[in-house]
């Protein structure tokens, strides 16, 4: 069965080009482009990993994955941020998030810190 | 009659032996009749001398006062009982001046003609001497007065222009005496802060202001007494930004300086002068959140058309039309460079809000060199780089950082050589204590005006022959930080037409191996 991974980011490109990046891969993509049906979205369908960016209109990506980390339903969902933040290794830490992913990245790199967590 | 005759001979003998002048009688030429009483004491020549005309009296007298003797002499021939009362300078045997008092009158003779004068001469010059003394020092008083009253001017003068620019100054000015209370204060202070200070000690103003570091920490009081104490061992303090609060509550950040005051080389107070850099540094702020918003705005989409470039080349790894292979390397290589000045300017941002962390750790710098110079030697094509020496340590660095410093120095010896082949760079360790690097091209060099300016952020040289380097200004810039955050040193010493030679040190800690 292929794993599914959530990616979440309000910039379409990103979403896209993950998304090809990934499926290609063999994983089971589901995009969020509003950060707000997070968890309804996860309740409906857990994902195996969540891919998200830190730094969103409308929501601050740190939080995010601090309310995902706290759910005792999501809590166990390894997360990666991706963000251009300078301090973006301090910030995955504080969101008690798993990996994170400097922006700009490979494409080598984004399956490399996947497969990580889903292989 | 003859004994009370003689009597008075005897009284006027007495009289004249013991007079303390001299009593005199001559004709109007001078040529004495009889000459009496201490003559010898005051002219220091005999009665006889003068009887017998060597000297004539008028031959001893100062020859500035001669004038004025024979006008009187000449009041004296025509005007009968006319009585002079004078002042003069004689010349004494031996040279010496003194000065005599004269009373003289003329005598008329039995036919009413003025044949003769009379008179005494008394010595004054003991009084003379005193009254020139006086006078001397009636002259000094005055010109000292005068003096003094210049100078009083003057100071007026001074502190009337000190107190229009203490009253005009828009900066805020404090006078603190050697006990710490403030003993003066410009008006501008009080509008800054609300309140008077003077009158206050160090303590009750550093509670009063508030004063705070730009990052919000408080200023410690021992921090505080460690910079008073400093000014007070005679050191002018560079000026530093500092919070304070406001006359309405608000924080102003102050550009605050001090300075020992001396009086007579002794330390008399210490004056405090501060700016208001609220604007200038508001405007940085926003400079900065600008950059870093504008950079990461732009990293995004780069991000996606990399990625994009990255899965196009696959899809065309197997296909015949070789061009689109080409032109994707192409696109990616542009794209490259487009996200290295996006970080570029994201360092700068990183620099400028103190965020440029390292990341150390313990490694080879021979093999990060290596590296670094295999890569930019392809990337080129066009220069060899020489490695001479190398480092006989393992270095405790940031590898990357260090790396983009090796980077970005290449990459300016073979960009401002480019009818060079080859670019040296040395490598020694010094004493064990740190890290020598040095990176030399041959090159066109930089003049000595622009050696001072080429570490500064957007600072780009404009080359006489009007040939304009491609870069946005910031590699030095952010290589120079790389190298002061590791507490190193980095220095340029460049001849034009000749070539630069740009010098990185690195200390090496106790962890390196």
């Amino acid at each position: 069965m292929k794993r599914t991974v959530l990616v979440i980011d309000d910039d379409p490109g990103i979403l896209e080009v993950i998304k090809i990046i990934l499926e290609d891969n063999g994983y089971r993509v589901i995009t969020l482009s509003n950060s707000c049906q997070v968890l309804k979205q996860v309740s409906k369908h857990v994902p195996h990993l969540i891919v998200m960016d830190l730094w969103m209109s409308g929501i601050d990506g740190h939080q995010l994955a601090k309310k995902l980390k706290n759910n005792h339903l999501t809590k166990h969902i390894p997360i990666v941020v991706i963000s251009a933040l300078s301090n973006i290794e301090e910030i995955t830490k504080q969101s008690r998030a798993d990996d994170f992913l400097a922006k700009p990245f490979n494409i080598d790199d984004l399956v490399a810190v996947v497969a990580k967590y889903l292989n | 009659m003859k004994s009370n005759f003689s009597s008075i001979e005897n009284q006027y003998r007495s009289f004249v032996k013991n007079f303390i002048g001299i009593a005199f009688q001559r004709t109007m030429d001078f040529i004495p009749v009889f000459f009496h009483g201490q003559v010898e004491k005051i002219t220091g020549y005999k009665e006889r001398d003068f009887l017998q005309g060597a000297p004539r009296w008028d031959q001893i007298i100062y020859p500035e006062d001669l004038p004025k003797i024979y006008r009187d002499a000449r009041l004296l021939k025509k005007i009968p009982n006319t009585t002079i009362d004078r002042e003069y300078r004689i010349i004494k045997k031996g040279d010496e001046v003194s000065w005599i008092r004269e009373i003289i009158q003329n005598v008329c003779n039995q036919e009413g003609k003025i044949s003769l004068v009379q008179g005494t001469i008394y010595d004054i010059t003991r009084r003379k001497k005193q009254e020139q003394e006086q006078e001397r020092l009636l002259v000094q008083l005055e010109q000292e007065k005068q003096k003094a009253e210049q100078l009083a001017l003057e100071a007026a003068r001074h502190a009337s222009e000190l107190e229009a620019i203490f009253t005009a100054l828009v900066d805020i000015l404090v006078v603190f005496n050697n006990k710490g209370m403030a003993v003066s204060a410009n008006p501008a202070v009080i509008q800054y802060l609300g309140f008077n200070p003077v009158g206050k000690s160090y303590n009750q103003l550093l509670k009063a202001t508030n004063i705070r570091h730009l990052d919000g920490q408080p200023l410690l009081k021992k921090d505080f007494f460690s910079l008073i104490k400093q000014v007070r061992e005679k050191k002018t303090l560079p000026a530093q930004n500092f919070l304070l609060t406001g006359y309405r509550g608000e924080e102003v950040a102050t550009l605050l300086s001090a300075s020992p005051i001396f009086k007579d080389n002794k330390l008399a107070g210490i004056v405090v002068i501060g700016h208001d850099v609220s604007a200038r540094l508001k405007l940085e702020k926003q400079k900065d959140a600008f950059i870093a918003i504008a950079s990461h705005e732009l990293k995004t989409p780069l991000t996606t058309l990399q990625a994009f470039t990255q899965i196009m080349y696959k899809y065309v790894q197997n296909n015949q039309h070789q061009e689109c292979k080409y032109y994707l390397n192409r696109m990616n290589s542009q794209l490259n460079k487009l996200s290295g000045l996006v970080e570029e300017l994201l360092d700068v941002s990183r620099i400028e809000t103190g965020k440029l962390e390292l990341h150390k750790e313990t490694f080879d710098f021979n093999n990060l060199l290596k590296e670094v110079a295999e890569d930019m030697e392809r990337v080129s094509g066009t220069h060899k780089i020489i490695i001479i020496g190398q480092a006989t340590r393992h270095l405790w660095a940031d590898r990357n950082r260090l790396g983009q410093t090796l980077i970005n120095l290449l990459s300016n010896a073979i960009k401002y050589s480019p009818k060079a082949k080859k670019v040296v760079v040395e490598v020694t360790t010094n004493n064990n204590r740190e890290l020598v690097v040095s990176v030399k091209d041959f090159g066109i060099g930089i003049n000595l005006k622009d050696q001072e300016k080429i570490f500064e952020r957007f600072f780009q040289i404009n080359h006489s022959s009007g040939h304009q380097f491609p870069g946005l200004g910031l590699g030095l810039y952010i290589s120079s930080e790389i190298i002061k955050r590791h507490s190193g040193k980095m220095l340029v010493k460049s001849q034009p037409g000749k070539g630069s030679t740009f010098y990185f040190t690195i200390p090496l800690e106790e962890k390196d191996v």
